[in-house]
């Protein structure tokens, strides 16, 4: 045997009340290697990595690092053991300091006596300074964590976990609200990392991250190892089978042409910071992209169009037959829906099941006798049709949404807006954390609904997408419109541009 | 395929478990405790509580706590009281008038809370000082003594009801129609999603505050009926009435299973069976021939109990959160 760190996985097993989310997976993984790990929504990625992060405890099978069986019984073991988890959604003390968050776990290492409680700041200033410089960011150690942008907070969230001496590292879709520069700073880590013993875990939706730094690929479905394989020995098509279980149906619909009228138009509008004097217009059954880096000031723009930020001044235009009239926010809202970016956060309603997240957006439409009382039946049948559009046809719409799956949130969160079938959709970051299955039947939806004349407004930070889904896009930089691109001009290269070299 | 079977839910039955067994214990200890005379007794005397319960549980589910409601029955109650007694004022018009009072408390809670975003639970507790005293000022803290007109209500059964007391038929109908309201309307509805969460309700195109400021004052208004039958089942005013009633109907609405941060409860079975498990327990003990000042050591006891409860079931909840 080698000496060099190993772990193997025997057979894991994890169920839950009403599904079985690991049904017997085994991996092994030895020092130096970086295993990509991917699968749809719901596949049993995070459960596998929250058994090894030791939130979850598996029902059955082993873990064993450097041959010995280990139980995690709780993250602290976890810990112990070499094993940092760094998690999709930010978890960190917002009210405290960078460098507080960084060694919030073992602050004993800090005092400055070894028998007294204070803490040598200076010398933890130091060691969190030489952390995210090994990140490549520059971010002010004592300024407070809701002081930070959520790209950097992702950064310090993994600069704590490499302040605690990992060995086995696993990363939970880091990159998702990471800028380009900070992705590939990550990247750049990553890679000297591999040369120091340690073993990664990179879980992705992005095939493309897989390929760029992962040594192996394991792909998950429906809770089983489904296939694996080194990235040079596999192609993208075998991985997406592997993920499916089939081919993905590319069904390419002929688009219409966008009508000529108008259904919004924005005129000079300005908020507190962002945005500066940007007007553009959107016509009906028109797909509109909104593309900017992270905090250019592209979701501002959206919320201060919908009144949900302070606006200063300019002026917003809605109408429905081509003819425009200047609207305020409260009238506004009843022709338009809105996904927010953070689905945790401002988008959901956990606590609640399926069906009431669904119907919440237009429950006018299911009070129908006389004494205004809502008709639940009729309320359930319209949000098991509309779940089932984004094939979470696995669960009961009884479900709370809680009990979700990420990705499966996500898709609860956009197919509520198909049952208003509003005149524009505003759309932020539509098909984050959603897997390759979901995100092609969530394009053919936007497509499907902008040929029956919804508009659509969407910002996301995939180039890809945006420009796939998209009409026209308009570019934001700074708060301020700096380019509008027409369906010829769309293009990786002119997007790029518009952006890069203005910083 | 993955099939969601549904599981059975322990902890949605343990209060009926535990009031089927608080009722065998005390029917086995005292032949008296299971009589109609004593249960409708105590349902009656316990009325004002069982409706404070379901005030405050409007509050609570848009995730407010309101610590002014028993003051604002004790207000209305005074209220009403004067105007009869001093003012010769009409007895439907006197409870029209406390209850009125009532709702402009609520309105006054909710233009502080909802409009200048003052601190809830300190802005309550504010008017909760300031309307005690105003009661105290309006009776001159003495006991008001009400005439035949308030007993004969306090008497009115409704016959075709099988002479059910008519004070028990408000009550029943004020839960039954805010169980409806929370239920089936689209306002209850939107409720539960502010209390649940606000940021999402708005990104929705839900306007909280109004939805909070119409729960403070419905909250105040049903305080308001609880004061009029405070003074219909007493047949007095006395002073200090209704005193710290608030937070046994808080402890009564968690009981039943509403949540002190909004988002989930209900009035039937939630606030009506907290409030008579409170209830039941108080009369059960003094009918077995419990000191006085032991009964609330024991109802502070199953408070606890009901909180360790819940933790259970929010732990059950967290367990399946993290699923997948």
């Amino acid at each position: 045997m080698e000496n060099g760190l190993t772990l193997e996985i025997h057979n894991l097993k994890k169920s839950f009340p009403g599904v079985q989310a690991l049904k017997d997976v085994s991996i092994s993984a030895r020092d130096g290697e970086i295993l990509g790990l991917i699968g749809v929504n719901g596949a049993g990625k995070s459960t596998l990595m929250n058994i090894l992060g030791g939130v979850v405890i598996p029902d059955s099978g082993e873990i064993l690092i450097n041959g010995e069986i280990k139980r995690i019984k709780d993250p602290a073991t976890a810990e112990k053991l070499g094993v940092a988890f760094i998690q999709q959604e930010i978890q960190l003390f917002e009210n405290l300091t960078v460098q507080e968050n960084i060694f919030i776990a073992n602050l004993k290492k800090w005092r400055a006596f070894k028998n007294f409680p204070f803490l040598n700041l200076k010398s933890m200033a130091g060691e969190a300074n030489n952390l995210l410089a090994l990140l490549g960011c520059d971010i002010d150690v004592h300024s407070m964590v809701s002081d930070l942008a959520v790209g950097e907070q992702q950064m310090v969230q993994i600069a704590r976990a490499l302040s605690q001496g990992g060995k086995i590292l696993l990363f939970d879709e880091p990159t998702s609200s990471l800028t380009l520069k900070e992705k590939q700073n990550l990247f750049k880590l990553i890679g000297k990392l591999k040369g120091s013993n340690v073993i990664i875990f990179y879980i992705s939706h992005h095939l493309d991250e897989i390929f760029e730094i992962c040594d192996r690929v394991v792909v998950l479905r429906d809770g089983g190892v489904a296939g694996e394989g080194r990235v040079e020995d596999i192609s993208k098509d075998e991985i997406i089978r592997f993920m499916l279980g089939h081919e993905i149906e590319q069904s390419i619909e002929y688009r219409k042409q966008p009508h000529q009228k108008k259904v919004l138009e924005v005129r000079n509008l300005c908020g507190e910071r962002y945005p500066k004097d940007v007007s553009f217009s959107l016509a009906k059954g028109e797909v509109l992209g909104i593309w900017g880096l992270l905090g250019s000031g592209r979701t501002e723009l959206v919320r201060t169009i919908l009144g949900l930020d302070k606006k200063k001044s300019g002026e917003v235009l809605f109408g429905e037959n081509g003819e425009l009239q200047s609207i305020n926010p409260q009238n506004l809202y009843k022709h338009i829906g809105y996904l927010t970016e953070g689905r945790h956060f401002d988008g959901l309603f956990l606590n609640m099941p399926i069906w009431q997240n669904i119907t919440s957006v237009f429950l006018k439409k299911f009070v129908t006798n006389k004494f205004k009382l809502l008709n639940e039946r009729e309320e359930k049948q319209a949000a098991k049709h509309s779940i089932s559009q984004v094939n979470v046809s696995a669960v009961s719409e009884n479900m709370l949404v809680r009990k979700l799956s990420g990705g499966n949130q996500q898709k609860i969160a956009i197919s509520k807006w198909f049952i208003k079938k509003p005149k524009i959709l505003f759309l932020d970051e539509p098909t984050k954390g959603v897997d390759v299955g979901a995100k092609a039947e969530i394009q053919n939806l936007i497509f499907k609904m902008a040929s029956e004349g919804v508009s659509f407004i969407i910002i996301s930070s995939e180039i890809e997408e945006i420009m796939g889904l998209s009409d026209r896009i308009i570019v934001i930089h700074q708060g301020e419109l700096v380019n509008e691109l027409g369906t010829m001009q769309i293009s990786k290269e002119n997007l790029m541009k518009s952006v890069i070299g203005r910083n | 395929m993955i099939k969601s079977k549904k599981r059975f839910d322990y902890f949605s039955l343990s209060n009926y478990f535990f009031f089927a067994a608080l009722i065998l214990f005390f029917s086995l200890a005292n032949d008296t405790f299971f009589t109609s005379t004593n249960i409708f007794s105590t349902l009656q005397n316990g009325a004002p509580i069982i409706l404070i319960t379901c005030g405050v549980t409007f509050a609570l589910l848009a995730g407010i706590m309101d610590l002014s409601v028993a003051a604002v029955g004790y207000a209305s109650g005074c209220l009403c009281g004067i105007l009869i007694k001093n003012y010769d004022v009409s007895i439907p018009l006197a409870f029209l008038g406390g209850i009125g009072l009532a709702l402009l408390i609520g309105c006054i809670n909710s233009l502080l809370i909802v409009k200048f975003k003052l601190n809830m639970m300190l802005t309550t507790l504010g008017m909760m000082l300031v309307i005690r005293s105003i009661g105290k000022i309006i009776t001159q803290d003495r006991t008001i003594l009400m005439g035949s007109g308030i007993s004969e209500i306090r008497q009115a059964k409704i016959g075709f009801l099988g002479d059910f007391p008519a004070v028990l038929v408000v009550v029943v109908l004020v839960l039954i129609i805010s169980q409806i309201v929370l239920k089936y309307t689209s306002f209850g509805r939107h409720l539960m999603a502010v209390g649940s969460n606000e940021k999402a309700a708005k990104n929705i195109g839900i306007y909280p505050d109004r939805i909070k400021a119409i729960a403070l004052i419905t909250c105040s208004g049903i305080s308001g009926i609880a004061g009029v039958v405070w003074v219909i089942t007493l047949g007095s005013v006395v002073t200090r009435g209704l005193n710290s009633y608030e937070f046994i109907a808080i402890a009564s609405a968690v009981l039943g299973g509403t949540s002190l941060f909004g988002g989930r409860g209900s009035f039937i079975p939630g606030s009506f069976i907290g409030s008579i498990i409170l209830l039941f327990i108080a009369n059960g003990l003094t009918i077995i021939g419990v000191s006085p000042y032991v009964i609330p050591f024991f109802r502070g006891a199953i408070i606890f109990i009901a909180m360790y409860a819940d933790s259970l079931k929010t732990r059950a909840h967290r367990k399946l959160a993290t699923a997948f």
